[in-house]
């Protein structure tokens, strides 16, 4: 039972987007103008009515709550916020979240309604059904269809984070939710176990693993937990980066002591190679619809990004500020592309359009920042930073504005986003 | 690093036995480390090394455990070479005890070795394996020109993976830009 009313819809997103610039004095501190121009829309959750016999109805509303403040599209506006002496704000325009809580039966059912404010047109209502245990999952959905409704985007809730985890003189791999939550190791193989990627279906890894005694390129079956190592020549085999259709993986791979971009099909078969220099070429990332390969290399000197055609041909150099580019992953948006760049304190994430325009530094911290990866979605990167003194992984939206940390143990590296799972 | 660790436990128990004095202790172990010189090294042969450097490698884990129970016996320093930063050029330093080591690997000749190529953290982890890589290959290269038989010569590389220093200074990095060597078969 779903009602959408496009029109209303359609205004949401208007007022959201395109607030009247009068009204820029009364911004919330908290709202920051993002680099598309496109401003968050605000959202106001209410306390969810229904059962208030347990905690249930305020659980899953924090739940939704947390996932829609980490999609990034949203300020929170909450009843309470503007309490103790602060002046409360009251946005000309918002989108109420209204939720109704039933757990007759035992199950759990959400009735969730999005209206328009101030005129409080109803703009959808979906209902929800779940068992209690799977409230985390019901709240994921519910977060993520809001997020689709409203902007268009695909939610990232349901997304999860693969990284490296140091475990003494091993490196195993290790996954959490996208919110840094439900944390468990992969790997367990006390080997150098390094560079994850996803396939595109999200039901396998692919990485480079030195459990033979070689850096061979092995792939992880999530389900199974069975590792197939495709690796044919003793060579170094690095930075393995799926094909969007699932068919390939571009990886780095050596020859002579010196390493080109390759691709090879996930069984093994079918190797080609892309690059011909005597300079290093590695970390190949394809860009959405597959055409494209962006990868690092050092032909010019340092190394340096450079774009590719999925064949190897039509090869131009994209990155000429700085000595060292390097760790490119393309928007799953499609303009633009997140890199490395090194300064004198160790890596800071930079973006950059494809068209060599735009360059964007995201991050300025004191230790490193290495390896970011995007969200599904584009809004979000992932990424390794040294900055607390450990590493860790952090999020950080794509304009830079929202940084958040997912891991506090140290010892971590090198993540990758899931696609939508 | 391990075996440099029994090779001074071994040493330190040997020194106790023959009752030696603290100071006599460090002197000796000082003049063993700094005998890089090539011609003392001595090593029991035990047959070929297999063609596939896999297989090779996983004996590698069997004689590890194998040189440690012999570590008493062995005479053996190889000495790493290092690098300049983000380079894969041999420095004269490192050219010199490369020519050391092919002179060893001369008189030693049913000696096979793997060469490690390592980086300081300061590079990405990708772009590291692939400079170790070089390394360790600039290295075979420098070896197969001084004479040895390629076949003999292995190469592995682990990027920052395996830091020699774990710390985060100028002098820590130049130890973790480096080739280190090891004996994988005879």
């Amino acid at each position: 039972m779903m009602t959408i009313r496009k029109n209303s819809v359609r205004r949401a997103i208007l007022a959201a987007c395109l607030l009247p610039a009068v009204l820029a004095a009364q911004e919330d501190v908290r709202l920051r103008v993002r680099s598309e121009g496109f401003r968050r829309i605000y959202l106001e959750p209410e306390p969810f009515t229904g059962d208030q016999r347990s905690d249930v109805p305020e659980r899953l509303r924090r739940m939704i709550i947390a996932d829609l403040d980490l999609s990034g599209f949203f300020t929170i506006i909450l009843p309470d916020s503007g309490s103790a002496g602060r002046w409360r704000f009251i946005p000309s325009s918002s989108v109420g979240v209204k939720g109704n809580v039933d757990l007759a039966g035992g199950d759990l059912q959400l009735s969730m309604t999005l209206d328009e404010r101030p005129s409080g047109q109803t703009i959808i209502s979906k209902e929800y059904r779940s068992s209690l245990r799977r409230i985390r999952d019901l709240a994921h959905e519910c977060a993520d269809d809001i997020v689709l409704f409203l902007t268009g985007y695909t939610g990232i809730s349901t997304t999860r984070i693969v990284f490296v985890s140091e475990q003494g003189e091993s490196k195993e791999l290790s996954v959490i939710d996208f919110d840094g939550s439900n944390r468990r190791q992969l790997t367990r193989n006390r080997s150098l176990n390094i560079s994850p990627c996803w396939s595109p279906d999200g039901n396998r890894l692919a990485f480079t693993s030195f459990f033979s005694g070689n850096p061979d390129l092995v792939i992880f079956d999530l389900a199974s937990r069975e590792y197939t190592n495709i690796s044919r020549v003793n060579e170094l085999h690095s930075a393995p980066a799926w094909s969007p259709d699932g068919n390939k993986i571009a990886l780095s791979l050596t020859q002579n002591g010196n390493a080109d971009i390759y691709t090879v099909r996930p069984d093994g078969s079918g190797l080609q190679r892309l690059t011909h220099s005597p300079a290093i070429e590695s970390s190949p990332a394809w860009s959405p619809d597959g055409r494209e390969i962006v990868f690092t290399s050092g032909r010019s000197g340092g190394p340096q990004l450079y774009l590719m055609d999925a064949d190897g041909g039509n090869v131009r150099r994209l990155t000429y500020e700085g000595r060292y580019n390097d760790s490119a992953d393309w928007s799953p948006r499609g303009g633009s592309v997140a890199f490395v760049t090194r300064d004198e304190g160790g890596f800071q994430i930079c973006t950059i359009d494809v068209t060599g325009q735009n360059l964007q530094r995201l991050t300025d911290s004191a230790g490193s920042n290495e390896n970011p990866t995007w969200s599904p979605n584009g809004m979000w990167l992932t990424f390794a930073s040294s900055r607390s003194g450990r590493w860790d992984i952090y999020i950080i939206s794509r304009d830079g504005t929202d940084l958040r940390r997912l891991t506090e143990d140290g010892g971590n590296v090198s993540p990758a986003w899931s696609p939508a799972l | 690093m391990k075996d440099r660790i029994i090779y001074l436990i071994i040493l330190g128990a040997v020194c106790v036995i023959a009752g030696c004095g603290g100071s006599k202790a460090v002197s000796t172990a000082q003049q063993e480390t700094g005998a890089a010189a090539a011609d003392s090294m001595t090593v029991v042969p035990e047959g070929r090394p297999a063609a596939d450097s896999r297989e090779i490698d996983r004996r590698v884990m069997d004689l590890l455990t194998e040189k440690e129970a012999k570590a008493e016996s062995r005479e053996l320093v190889l000495q790493p070479v290092y690098f300049e930063l983000d380079e894969s050029d041999l420095t004269p330093e490192a050219r010199s005890i490369l020519g050391g080591l092919a002179d060893a690997l001369a008189v030693n000749p049913g000696i096979s070795i793997m060469i490690e190529g390592h980086c300081d953290e300061r590079g990405t982890i990708e772009y590291n394996l692939a400079l170790g890589e070089r390394r360790a290959t600039a290295v075979k290269e420098y070896l197969v020109n001084y004479g040895v038989n390629a076949a003999r010569l292995y190469t592995i590389s682990y990027g920052k993976e395996r830091p020699a220093d774990p710390g985060h200074s100028e002098a820590a990095w130049a130890k973790n830009r480096r080739a280190e060597f090891r004996i994988v078969g005879q």
